[in-house]
């Protein structure tokens, strides 16, 4: 049965093999057809993974195609383009500094609210909402006439 | 314009003697006789250097017979509104765009009851009687916290010996004329302030010297309240019908001693305020919030009432605005504004006043007010405050 070169192969292919596994596995690949089309067949599907990797090294384009794939519309292509050049700005990143960001917001004025409440004074004795009716009666008693009109108590006329 | 020619070789009456000797006679008789009338004005016949003097609190002789009849005209008024019987609709008009009051006014010798028109609600009181507001059925319901003021020291339309005697210590009063009130002839007394101004007209009955209409004026001159009977019958048998005077005493009057004893214990209640008011009594009532002490005051013609009570003002407050009143933030009552509240250092304090727009100023500045801190230093302290909380 005849053996063919198996990982050796794709070993050959990613310049890893010594000098002498080298002579070994061209020898054989000079007799094997078998071996030959296998390694023009691994050949050809690394230099087509080397041109997709060079066509994927625009950052942008990474984004939008994520930001596409993840339905978020452009935004996160703007978010990019808004970065650090080099420094990509991810979604996800973004959105977790906006949430830390309005956590902080919140709790600063809440412990503002806090501060200022608690600098207020609130003097003594029951809250008091001003008789305003009997007061005026009392008052009209002291002036002896007509007392003002009483808030709740229809006017008789308006004054021309 | 009419020019007279002399004739030709005449003389003119400059040049003759006759005539010259008539025109100096008659000057000299002149300046005799205004000599003569110009001494007697001020005094140096009867009274030399003395006469000169001002009398009456600063007015000249015939300023202060005016006066003098004015106030005998007021004092007359005073005890006939303790005296005469009388039954009227009372009318009160309060300010530019001010609302109209109407009552129907009772009055027995001693004593007094009001109660408001028919077809609203209605208020009566008399003397050790309740207080009590008459409803749609015209049945007496009883005020909250109410009693029975007596009535005999102020009187209607706000006369009353005390009044009138302050009245002629801070105001010019003299009789200036007559006029009609509700079909009855009535004398009028003009009362002006020392600066000059017209400050209030007294319209008094000529039969009975009882005042039937007042009207009042502010620092400007401008009228800001009338007080007039629009019907009045006044006589024996004619106050009958009136409400039923009511049993508990609504207040209860502070002796000196009492307020003396509250001002000790750390209650706000001053003494005389500006614009010559004077402390005319005090009295005390109860409420669901506590004690209420009514402070009243007059120069003789206006009336503050203050109204202190212990507490603090809630964050709301229900048919009352905000508005600035002499530089402070106060609160108004709804429409009128004739009642302004504010609580301070404890204490909330209620004005109500029958006097210009200038002296309720004048009182409001007069009485304790918070100081704003401003918010920095309110930080300050609340930072502190809670500092001390979590480490005590």
């Amino acid at each position: 049965m005849k053996r063919h070169l198996g990982e050796r192969l794709s070993a050959l292919i990613d310049g890893e093999l010594t000098d002498t596994q080298r002579e070994r596995v061209l020898a054989h690949l000079a007799r094997c057809e078998d071996c030959r089309r296998e390694a023009v067949a691994l050949r050809t599907l690394k230099r087509r993974m080397h041109t997709l990797s060079d066509a994927a090294a625009g950052d942008a384009l990474t984004w939008r195609l994520l930001a596409l794939a993840g339905g978020e519309g452009r935004r996160p292509y703007r978010a990019a383009r808004a970065g650090w050049p080099g420094w990509p700005v991810r979604p996800g990143h973004r959105r977790a500094w906006s949430l830390a960001a309005a956590g902080v917001a919140t709790a600063g004025l809440g412990l503002a609210a806090a501060v200022f409440m608690a600098g207020g004074d609130r003097p003594p004795g029951p809250k008091v909402v001003p008789a305003v009716d009997v007061f005026m009666v009392q008052h009209a008693i002291t002036t002896g006439q007509v007392p003002a009109r009483p808030s709740g108590v229809p006017a008789v006329s308006r004054a021309p | 314009m009419e020019f007279r020619s002399w004739p030709a070789g005449g003389m003119s009456p400059g040049t003759d003697p006759a005539a010259l000797r008539l025109i100096t006679t008659a000057v000299v008789v002149g300046l005799v006789a205004s000599g003569v009338v110009l001494a007697a004005g001020r005094g140096l016949v009867t009274g030399g250097a003395q006469a000169k003097r001002p009398v009456a609190g600063g007015l000249e002789r015939p300023a202060a017979q005016a006066q003098a009849a004015g106030i005998k005209l007021l004092g007359r008024a005073a005890e006939a509104c303790r005296s005469v019987p009388y039954r009227g609709v009372e009318m009160a008009w309060w300010g530019p765009g001010g609302d109209t009051s109407v009552v129907e006014v009772w009055h027995h010798p001693g004593g007094q009851a009001l109660a408001q028109a028919p077809e609203t609600q209605a208020l009566t009181h008399a003397p050790g009687t309740s207080a009590r507001w008459l409803g749609q059925t015209q049945k007496p319901v009883p005020l909250p916290g109410s009693g029975g003021p007596n009535l005999d020291e102020t009187g209607v339309l706000g006369m009353s010996p005390r009044l009138v005697s302050l009245l002629a210590a801070n105001y010019v009063v003299a009789v200036t004329g007559r006029g009609q009130v509700a079909g009855r002839p009535a004398r009028i007394v003009e009362v002006r302030r020392r600066g000059g101004g017209l400050a209030a007209w007294f319209w008094l009955d000529t039969a009975t010297s009882l005042p039937l209409r007042k009207d009042m004026f502010d620092a400007g001159s401008h009228r800001f309240s009338t007080v007039a009977f629009a019907d009045v019958s006044i006589g024996h048998g004619t106050a009958g019908g009136g409400p039923a005077p009511a049993a508990r005493p609504w207040r209860t009057t502070l002796a000196p001693v009492q307020l003396a004893r509250l001002r000790g214990s750390g209650w706000p209640l001053p003494g005389p305020l500006p614009g010559n008011l004077t402390l005319i009594g005090a009295k005390e009532s109860v409420t669901p919030s506590g004690p209420v002490v009514d402070l009243d005051y007059s120069d003789g013609l206006s009336v503050v009432s203050i109204f202190v009570q212990r507490g603090y003002l809630p964050d709301r407050l229900g048919g009352w605005s905000q508005v600035a009143l002499a530089g402070h933030k106060v609160y108004a009552s709804d429409p009128d504004q004739l009642c302004f509240a504010w609580a301070a250092r404890g204490f909330v304090y209620t004005l109500v006043a029958a006097a210009p727009r200038q002296t309720v100023g004048q009182v409001v500045v007069a009485l304790p007010h918070d100081d704003d801190p401003g918010w920095l230093s309110r930080m300050k302290h609340g930072l502190h405050r809670l500092v001390s909380w979590f480490l005590p």
